[in-house]
C-alpha cells in the first residue's frame, strides 16, 4: 500500500481549516494543520509534509512570506489558497514561488485533483538521459545537473523541463504546459506556466534574462533547444 | 490565414438574407442608433440668429440714433429756413417799399388826374428806375394790360401768380414760387389810386443753398451719428453677450460633467447677479453628487463587504457539502434535510461569488486579461465542462484565434447558453460564431418561446426574472448582468432579442483582436 500522501493546511480561520481538514482527511490524505504563518514555518521541518495547502491571507506572517522562507532552503510543493477579487495576489503568489493556486471558497473535490497532480509530478519516469549543452536531464533518476552538479527542483519545475525535454526542439503552447504539468483544464491560469518558466531558467540558464536553453516562442509558448 | 470567412454561422432563412451584399451574409445584421454625440453636436450648433439679442440691440441702437438726428435736424432745418425766409423777406420788403415810395409815388404825384397820360415809356422808366434803386432779380410794373419789365428779355406778367395780384391790389403782399427753375420771392403791390402794379423779383438761390448744404450737412452728421450707434451698439451688446456666452459656455461644461465649472464674477451688474447665483448653484451641484456619489460607493463597498465576509463561512460550508452529500446516502429521515443544506450552500456559494463579481465591475477593479485563445476551443470546453454538448448545434469554423480574457469569455459563453437551455424548451440550442465587419460575433439562439416584449429591455438588469411566477431560479439573478459587464469590459456588447421565427438570440460582438498581442 502506498504511504498517504501528508499535507501540511496552514489557515487562520478554524471553520475552514477544520472543514478542509476533515474534507482532505476524508480524500484519503493524512492532513497536519497550523493556523499561522509562524507556526507553519515552526512545524513544517518536523512533519516533513509532501505537499502545504496555504492561506494567503493570515495575520502575521503572511502566505507568501512562509512560501517565500520555506522556498529558500525546500523545493517541497506549494498549492495557495487565494480570494480570486485580489487578481495581484496570484501575481505575487506565483512570484514568491508557489506551484498552483485554488480560488476561495473552494470544492474539496478541485484542492484534491489538485494536489494528487501536483503530487505526481515527482513521480519516475522511466526514460533516458538527454544533453542540452552544460544541462543533463535524467528522465529515470528525475534529476537534472548542470556542469556535474545536481540542481534542486521542485515537483512542478522538474515536470516542466521533463515535458519540455520529452517535447525537445518542439514549441509547446502555455495551454499544452498547462494541461500537461499543471493537469488544468481549459481555463488554467497561463501566468502558472510563465512564472515557473522564470524560476526554472533561474536555476538552469547562465544568464536568466538571456536564455539560451528554454526560449520564448512569441504567440505560442516555450520550447527546450541545445543550445548552438 | 485567421481572418477567412466563417464556416459556421446560422441557416439563413430567405428573409435574412442581406440585401446590400455587405457584410458576411452568415449573421443577421446590426441596426446603427443614432448615436448620442451627434444628437448632442447638433443641439449646440449656433446659427447667426437674426431674432438674437446682438441684432435686437443693434436694430435698437440704430433706431435711437436714426430719430434723434432726423429730429433734430429737421427742427433745426425748419427754424433756420423760417429765420432766413424771415430775413430775406424784411429786407426784400423794405428795400420794396422804398423803391416804391421813391419811384412812383412822384411818378403818380406828377399827373394824378390823367392816369391815361401815363405811357410805355415811362413804365419802362419806371421799371429801371426801380431796378436801380433797389437791384433785385427784376421788377415788372404794369397799368392796365401794359406791362413792362427792367430786365432783357422781360419777365413775363404770367409769371406773377393770380393769388398774388389779387392780394397786392390790397396792399404789400407776397409770394415764393419757382420762376424759370429758380426758387424766386416776389413782392408786389399796387399802387393807388392809377393802379399801376410793382412786383419785384428776389432771387432765393443763395439761402436756397444754404439750406440744401445744411440739409447735405445733417445728413453726414446723421450718418455719422447711426454708425457710432451701431459702434457703441456693438460693444453694449458684447458687454452683455460675452458673459452671457461664457455663462452658457460654463453651464455646458457643467451638462457634460465638469462639475467644478465656475465662472468670474466682475463688477455689480445684473449679469454678475447671475453669475454668482450660476456658481452657488454649481457648488450646490457639485455637492449633492459627491454625497450621492459617497452614498452609493458606500453602498457598493456594503455589498463587496458582504459578499467578502460571507465568503469565509462558506469556504468552511462549501469544504464538507461533499461529505454531508455522501452521508444523505444512508437513507435516514435526515438524508433531505442534509440535501438541501447542500444544495442551497452551493446556491449561496453561486450567489456570492456572482455579487463579489459584480462588486469589482461597480468599484473599476475587474481586470482584463488579454491573451490568444483559440475561441472555438474555449466554446467546445465550455460546452464539455458543463455536459451541454450534446444539446447544442455548433456552428463554427474549425478555429479562430483572438486575444480575450478566456475566463470572462468562458463566463459570458455559460451564461448564453444555459439561459438558451433553461428557457428554450426542448428545443435545439444553436451557437455560431462569425466575423461581421470589425467585430467578432458569437451568437446563440434557442426555439423557445422567446423574450417577453416587456422584458426586452431589462433582461440584463440585477436579479430581473423576466417570468415573475418562476419564484425561485437556478442562477443567481446576475448571470446575465455579469455576462454584460464582462462583454462590456472587452469593448465589446451583448444584446438579447427575438428571432422573426421564433426563439431567443443572444449575440455577443467583440472587436477582433487577434494579433499584436504582447505575449
Amino acid at each position: 500500500m502506498a504511504p498517504m500522501p501528508s499535507l501540511l493546511l496552514v489557515e487562520d480561520d478554524a471553520a475552514i481549516r477544520t472543514a478542509l481538514q476533515l474534507a482532505l482527511t476524508r480524500q484519503g490524505h493524512q492532513v497536519a494543520v497550523a493556523a499561522s504563518g509562524e507556526e507553519a514555518l515552526a512545524s513544517y521541518k518536523t512533519v516533513r509534509p509532501d505537499l502545504i495547502v496555504l492561506d494567503v491571507m493570515l495575520p502575521g506572517v503572511d502566505g507568501f512570506e512562509v512560501c517565500r522562507q520555506i522556498r529558500r532552503t525546500e523545493q517541497l510543493p506549494i498549492i495557495l489558497l487565494t480570494a480570486r477579487s485580489d487578481d495581484i495576489d496570484v501575481v505575487v503568489g506565483l512570484e514568491s514561488g508557489a506551484d498552483d493556486y485554488v480560488v476561495k471558497p473552494v470544492q474539496p473535490r478541485v484542492l484534491d485533483a489538485r494536489i494528487r497532480a501536483v503530487l505526481r509530478r515527482g513521480e519516475r519516469e522511466t526514460s533516458d538521459i538527454a544533453v542540452y549543452g552544460d544541462l543533463t536531464v535524467d528522465r529515470s533518476a528525475m534529476t537534472v545537473s548542470k556542469r556535474g552538479t545536481p540542481i534542486p527542483l521542485t515537483p512542478t519545475e522538474l515536470k516542466l523541463v521533463m515535458e519540455l525535454s520529452r517535447h525537445a526542439g518542439q514549441a509547446l503552447s502555455r495551454q499544452q504546459l498547462l494541461r500537461l504539468v499543471w493537469e488544468h483544464d481549459y481555463l488554467g491560469d497561463s501566468r502558472l506556466v510563465d512564472a515557473c518558466v522564470q524560476r526554472l531558467r533561474a536555476k538552469v540558464e547562465d544568464v536568466p534574462a538571456e536564455p539560451t536553453l528554454i526560449k520564448t516562442v512569441r504567440g505560442v509558448g516555450y520550447r527546450l533547444d541545445p543550445p548552438r | 490565414m485567421l481572418k477567412e470567412k466563417p464556416k459556421g454561422g446560422f441557416k439563413d432563412s430567405p428573409r435574412d438574407k442581406p440585401k446590400d451584399g455587405k457584410g458576411s451574409g452568415k449573421l443577421p445584421k446590426v441596426q446603427e442608433l443614432p448615436r448620442r454625440a451627434d444628437r448632442e453636436r447638433r443641439r449646440h450648433k449656433r446659427p447667426l440668429r437674426l431674432t438674437g439679442l446682438r441684432m435686437r440691440l443693434l436694430a435698437a441702437f440704430a433706431a435711437v440714433a436714426l430719430m434723434t438726428s432726423v429730429a433734430v435736424t429737421g427742427v433745426s432745418y425748419v427754424l433756420t429756413r423760417q429765420s432766413l425766409m424771415n430775413r430775406v423777406l424784411d429786407t426784400a420788403e423794405q428795400q420794396f417799399k422804398a423803391a416804391v415810395n421813391q419811384n412812383v409815388q412822384p411818378l403818380e404825384q406828377a399827373s394824378p388826374s390823367t392816369p391815361t397820360s401815363t405811357t410805355t415809356t415811362s413804365l419802362y422808366f419806371l421799371a429801371n428806375q426801380l431796378q436801380q434803386s433797389a437791384g433785385g432779380n427784376g421788377w415788372v410794373v404794369n397799368r392796365d394790360g401794359m406791362t413792362v419789365g427792367s430786365t432783357n428779355p422781360p419777365i413775363p406778367y404770367d409769371a406773377v401768380p393770380v393769388d398774388l395780384r389779387t392780394h397786392a391790389r390790397d396792399g404789400i403782399a407776397w409770394q415764393r414760387t419757382t420762376v424759370n427753375g429758380q426758387p424766386t420771392l416776389i413782392i408786389g403791390s399796387s399802387v393807388q389810386p392809377n393802379g399801376i402794379e410793382v412786383y419785384d423779383f428776389v432771387s432765393l438761390e443763395p439761402q436756397q443753398e444754404d439750406l440744401d448744404r445744411l440739409g447735405q450737412n445733417s445728413a453726414i452728421a446723421a450718418a455719422i451719428a447711426i454708425a457710432i450707434s451701431l459702434l457703441l451698439g456693438l460693444v453694449a451688446s458684447r458687454g452683455v453677450l460675452l458673459p452671457l456666452r461664457r455663462l452658457g459656455i460654463a453651464a455646458r461644461r457643467l451638462g457634460s460633467g465638469k462639475l467644478d465649472t465656475r465662472v468670474e464674477v466682475r463688477g455689480n451688474d445684473e449679469v454678475a447677479d447671475v453669475s454668482r447665483t450660476f456658481n452657488e448653484t454649481a457648488e450646490a451641484l457639485e455637492r449633492s453628487i459627491a454625497e450621492l456619489r459617497s452614498l452609493e460607493a458606500s453602498s457598493r463597498r456594503f455589498v463587496a463587504d458582504v459578499s467578502h465576509e460571507l465568503r469565509t463561512p462558506l469556504t468552511a460550508m462549501t469544504a464538507v457539502t461533499d461529505m454531508l452529500e455522501e452521508a444523505t446516502d444512508v437513507g435516514d429521515e435526515s438524508a433531505p434535510a442534509a440535501q438541501l443544506i447542500v444544495n442551497e450552500t452551493r446556491r449561496l456559494a453561486r450567489l456570492v461569488e456572482d455579487l463579489m463579481e459584480i462588486s469589482r465591475f461597480d468599484a473599476g477593479t475587474a481586470e482584463l486579461r488579454r491573451e490568444e485563445i483559440d475561441l472555438v476551443a474555449l466554446v467546445q470546453g465550455c460546452l464539455d465542462a458543463r455536459g451541454w454538448t450534446g444539446r447544442v448545434t455548433l456552428g463554427v469554423p474549425e478555429s479562430m484565434v483572438v486575444a480575450v480574457d478566456k475566463r470572462r469569455i468562458d463566463v459570458i459563453v455559460a451564461n448564453m447558453v444555459g439561459n438558451a437551455i433553461k428557457h428554450g424548451g426542448d428545443g435545439p440550442v444553436e451557437l455560431g460564431i462569425g466575423v461581421l465587419g470589425p467585430n467578432l460575433v458569437l451568437q446563440v439562439r434557442d426555439h423557445g418561446p422567446g423574450i417577453p416584449p416587456d422584458a426586452l429591455e431589462h433582461i440584463f438588469e440585477r436579479f430581473y426574472k423576466a417570468d415573475k411566477a418562476r419564484v425561485r431560479s437556478e442562477g443567481s439573478g446576475l448571470g446575465l448582468s455579469i455576462a454584460f459587464e464582462n462583454a462590456h469590459i472587452h469593448g465589446g456588447e451583448l444584446t438579447g432579442a427575438n428571432h422573426p421565427e421564433g426563439g431567443a438570440v443572444f449575440t455577443l460582438r467583440l472587436p477582433f483582436l487577434q494579433s499584436g498581442v504582447q505575449l
